[in-house]
């Protein structure tokens, strides 16, 4: 199981497949075909009640289906519109079966259950792959039952049906694991050489305050020497005077050391400072949890670096992010990724995994761009 | 059959993000071949060699679709094109074929698995006449075939929703592919970068704690021209090497206990003047660390009492509370104001509970400057580095309290 679900961070948050518009497209294809096949009335059968409740079920188990795999929908909320998808797959999937006769209909029913099958992956986009084989083999007995209770119902057609629904169901989950496989390999090299390249850096950076130190704690090591030679004997006031200068050299140079926080020292160290300003008392960030960070880093820099271009060029450029950390009620914090020019229906699936790994996201849109808002629970220090 | 397909393979264009799709196609392909194989050969009739040639027709498909896993030349999509038309031909000859019966949803996802070589089609205009091409193919042996049975839409909707949603993955699924790799490759990137910032920062503050409580302290010392202590402690502190350790920032990112017990051994603090000397102990139980140290603390009229048991702990989980233990008293000897303070150990369950208490003259703990080193690293800090906690509890006027918390196992 491990392999399934690798411990790579917002793995298991989903996405569960690449792309949702690829789904979403699919889907609609499928259910115009099985309106049209449902009120087209093409093998002879005459468009009835029950055949338009089908066709309007499936659209709302479509719209619950696009609203299950919606980036932006709180996950508190997904249990019950995966809910509402069953109760209108199910209802839409008997009435269409009961609209089956020895002629007609058996067309809308293999629409009604191929377009079941295809929403099953939308419903469980941001489900784990357990639920995806799940859902899947539930939809694939479902569909067997409907075709069960037609009169046309014959010795291996059911057995037919669940294969044919099951198939989808086998190959997505035969996608999801080689793409997870393909995720943590590149996952674990991406890290390796990010670090080695970080690292790298770091020292750069650190050289000049550490040959600084250095000097500092030799001048040290040379008045204790003196301060030991005097045998106990009363201090002259030069050695007490030059002590105390080299005790607020001491304290400054350790003061920079920690001036800074680490949010900013990560954001320089992956080259991101001239694009980002962040606005938060050195406290506040210390009380984000070493469990937090990773994905508050990850959201910066996912803000940050370009979405690769499509046929809109230059539409996932990012403009200017600035991050506000500022205090709130109970032992919380508001966090603020305002980016200038951001589309937030461009974002991209990993970026709200990671935002809601921290809390419910909250969105504002302007002309100017927009900003995402993020409650944080961050115990205070002391 | 390895040689040629690698023969094969050395001829296909350069590889770009559809060669994904195209063997994923493979995949899709070959399983709904063998899903409708499965179903519909047991029930095939007609002669003998109808047989022959729907094995060999599969056994011909098997093999191109396995060759699509290492190249999609055109002549192999022709061939898988070709191939399914036939085979779709064969067995529907050995079934009746009407509207409403299952057999035909077999028939029809057998020639909706053609819409697998859309994943093929690449961006230049040879591709796309080549792929439209095969879908004419395909289409047109549909709509004939239908006109001639006089069958309704049923496969050709199929085939139409079949080649308009691999359509749209070919579309759409490269760039999805662009923007998951890029989002992996940032997250990877922003873990490594966080990483490399917690050991540093880690590392830094460990520097600074071992600096402000060994030799911040003896300057201070000096500065104050060593008021306070016996010649003899005097000596011992400030003895060549007694502060020498690799000196700031040359440490390494190991641990507390790596960097303070070198020999292995657990260690306790010794000395005079809150400076702190490294000295051997065997003991490893709190209550006996937290006693050498208020030993350590005791002098000049200040007195610091220790109570309870702790048990033992882990050696860099005993070291970092003693140390700050050892910081809150000496915090209480230089601004409580007062000359007496309370150690309290308990243990309740794995945890661990240390209340350093004064009844001095307290603070408010929300306006401790940012540069208060004491408090917040070698306290707070020192304690969150082994997985504990501390809590400070003062009021202006009434005392100070610190509680240090930390799981023994």
């Amino acid at each position: 199981m491990s392999r399934l679900f690798p411990d790579v961070p917002g793995a298991t948050a989903g996405p569960l497949f690449l792309s949702r518009g690829i789904l979403v497209g699919a889907s609609l294809i499928l259910w115009t075909f099985s309106a049209i096949t449902q009120v087209g009335s093409f093998d002879g059968s005459s468009p009835d009640h029950s055949g338009f409740t089908a066709v309007a079920l499936d659209l709302i188990g479509c719209c619950a289906a696009f609203l299950a795999s919606a980036p932006t929908t709180p996950r508190r909320q997904l249990p019950y519109v995966r809910l509402l998808w069953l109760a209108t797959s199910i209802t839409s999937g008997v009435m269409t079966a009961q609209g089956v006769t020895l002629a007609s209909g058996y067309l809308a029913l293999a629409f009604n259950v191929m377009l079941g099958t295809a929403l099953v992956f939308l419903v469980c986009m941001r489900w784990d792959l357990m639920g995806f084989m799940l859902l899947s083999a539930a939809n694939s007995v479902l569909s067997s039952f409907y075709y069960a209770t037609t009169p046309r119902f014959g010795s291996g057609e059911g057995l037919l049906i669940f294969f044919i629904t099951l198939i989808p169901g086998l190959l997505g989950a035969l996608f999801v694991v080689g793409i997870r496989s393909r995720m943590e390999e590149q996952f674990a090299r991406h890290s390796a050489q990010a670090l080695t390249a970080l690292n790298q850096h770091a020292d750069t950076r650190s050289s000049a305050h550490t040959e600084e130190l250095s000097a500092t704690h030799q001048q040290i090591q040379e008045l204790f020497e003196r301060a030991a030679r005097s045998e106990g004997r009363p201090l002259t006031p030069g050695l007490a005077e030059e002590a105390q200068w080299l005790a607020s050299r001491l304290r400054a140079q350790l003061m920079v050391a920690h001036s800074g926080n680490w949010l900013t020292e990560a954001l320089v160290l992956a080259g991101l400072d001239s694009t980002a300003s962040v606005t938060a008392q050195p406290d506040l960030l210390q009380r984000i949890t070493q469990a937090q960070r990773p994905a508050f880093l990850a959201v910066t820099m996912l803000l940050l670096k370009p979405i690769p271009d499509g046929p809109r060029q230059g539409s996932g450029q990012p403009g200017m992010v600035h991050v506000y950390v500022e205090p709130h009620v109970d032992d919380q914090l508001l966090i603020t990724w305002r980016v200038t020019g951001l589309n937030p229906n461009r974002c991209t699936p990993a970026l709200w995994s990671e935002v809601e790994s921290l809390g419910a996201p909250r969105v504002h849109s302007d002309p100017g761009g927009a900003s995402i808002i993020v409650h944080v629970k961050a115990p205070r220090l002391w | 059959m390895g040689a040629w397909i690698t023969r094969l393979a050395a001829y296909r264009p350069t590889l770009e993000r559809s060669d994904l799709l195209a063997r994923s196609g493979a995949v899709m392909g070959f399983v709904f071949v063998a899903a409708s194989w499965l179903y519909l050969f047991p029930i095939m009739g007609g002669p003998l060699w109808h047989h022959a040639l729907a094995w060999a027709l599969v056994m011909v498909l098997a093999v191109c679709f396995a060759t699509l896993m290492r190249t999609d030349l055109w002549p192999l999509r022709l061939v898988i094109v070709v191939g399914l038309i036939a085979l779709s031909e064969l067995l529907a000859g050995a079934s009746y074929r009407q509207d409403s019966d299952s057999l035909l949803l077999a028939h029809s996802l057998l020639i909706g698995a053609t819409s697998t070589v859309a994943l093929s089609l690449r961006g230049s205009w040879q591709s796309a006449a080549y792929t439209a091409l095969l879908a004419v193919l395909v289409f047109g042996h549909t709509i004939t075939t239908s006109i001639q049975h006089r069958l309704g839409p049923t496969t050709f909707l199929i085939l139409v929703g079949f080649w308009l949603i691999m359509l749209a993955i070919r579309h759409t699924a490269p760039r999805a592919l662009d923007i998951f790799l890029r989002d992996q490759a940032v997250k990877a990137e922003s873990v490594a970068a966080q990483a490399v910032v917690r050991d540093r920062s880690s590392a830094a503050a460990q520097d600074a704690r071992h600096l402000h409580d060994t030799v911040l302290r003896g300057l201070t010392l000096l500065a104050r021209g060593g008021a306070g202590l016996a010649p003899q402690d005097f000596r011992s502190m400030f003895a060549a090497g007694a502060y020498d350790d690799d000196g700031p920032g040359l440490r390494s990112t190991g641990t507390l206990t790596e960097s303070t017990m070198a020999d292995g051994r657990p260690a306790a603090l010794r000395g005079g003047g809150g400076v702190a000397v490294v000295e051997s102990s065997t003991a490893t139980d709190v209550a006996s660390w937290l006693k050498a140290r208020a030993r350590e603390h005791s002098r000049n009229g200040f007195t610091v009492d220790v109570f309870g048991e702790g048990g033992t702990l882990p050696p860099d989980v005993l070291l970092a509370v003693a140390d700050a233990a050892g910081e809150c008293m000496v915090n209480a000897a230089r601004h409580a104001g007062s000359d007496h303070v309370d150690v309290l150990i308990s243990r309740t369950g794995p945890v661990v509970s240390v209340l350093v208490s004064d009844a001095g003259r307290g603070f408010d703990p929300g306006s401790l400057p940012a540069e208060s080193f004491g408090v917040r690293h070698s306290v707070v800090e020192r304690m969150a580095h082994v997985g504990g906690s501390a809590r400070l509890l003062s009021t202006p006027g009434r005392g100070t309290t610190v509680v240090l918390e930390v799981e023994a196992a």
